[in-house]
């Protein structure tokens, strides 16, 4: 079973929140394939830190990451705003952390940059993993 | 969160929308994939419909949609208040 481990103090786990740095966000595999196949360029991955937040139902990236990687949306969800419900698009999305990728997740886009983070990861996400927050040890374990 | 602007594939989410009730008896809980106003199949999982769609399609927009009863609200309390703090 992969298993990623952040270990940082209860401090920073507290005032931060649970912090992945590094997180590598990418094409889906599937799309890198076919778009290498047809001799096309692809977009490097981008680099960041994500935040897990347990309170999201789904994840979320950050616009300019979804722009820089030129990816083209793949459905619609419908997202609770403070202005009520509202349509917003998927993108494709794969996810690396060291030992665990998780390709093709649908995201949706938001504008993250004030927060200091590439990602948001909500449950949908969570769903795949067991994962233990270690408050006290000031440790968060994600295992697949 | 701000309030997004004009989203991509409404085409499709309308035809999705039109046809919802009578794909209900037929594929509930499987996967649609649309690309415009046409049907190119139905799935078992997202990820399916999604390599399908990219060996027609390749990065170009196609809509996938699971063919369920109730429309899922996402929820992101933090991000919409604004009371994300995530300094490292």
């Amino acid at each position: 079973m992969p298993v990623y481990e952040v270990r940082s103090s209860s401090d920073i786990l507290r005032t931060a929140g649970a912090i992945l740095p590094n997180i590598e966000i990418s094409l889906p595999q599937i799309l890198v394939d076919e778009l290498t196949k047809k001799g096309m360029p692809t977009p490097k991955p981008i680099i960041g830190n994500a935040l897990i937040d347990t309170g999201a139902s789904a994840s979320v990236v950050d616009l300019s990451v979804i722009s820089s990687l030129q990816i083209s949306p793949v459905g619609v969800a419908m997202i609770l705003t403070t202005a009520g419900p509202v349509q917003q698009n998927l993108f494709p999305i794969r996810f690396v952390l060291p030992a665990l990728v998780i390709d093709v997740s649908a995201v949706l886009g938001a504008d993250l940059r004030p927060f200091g983070i590439v990602s948001l990861i909500g449950r949908d996400i969570l769903s795949l993993f067991l994962m233990i927050y270690h408050g006290r040890g000031g440790m968060v374990t994600l295992a697949y | 969160m701000e309030k997004p602007s004009k989203i991509l594939l409404e085409k499709e989410l309308k035809f999705f929308e039109s046809k919802k009730a009578e794909w209900l008896k037929k594929y509930k809980d499987k996967f649609a994939l649309i690309k415009e106003e046409e049907l190119i199949d139905v799935f078992d999982t997202f990820g399916d419909a999604y390599k399908e769609g990219v060996k027609r399609y390749g990065n170009q927009p196609f809509f996938i949609k699971k063919i369920s009863e109730e429309e899922r609200i996402e929820t992101f309390p933090a991000l919409m208040l604004g009371i994300i703090h995530a300094s490292v």
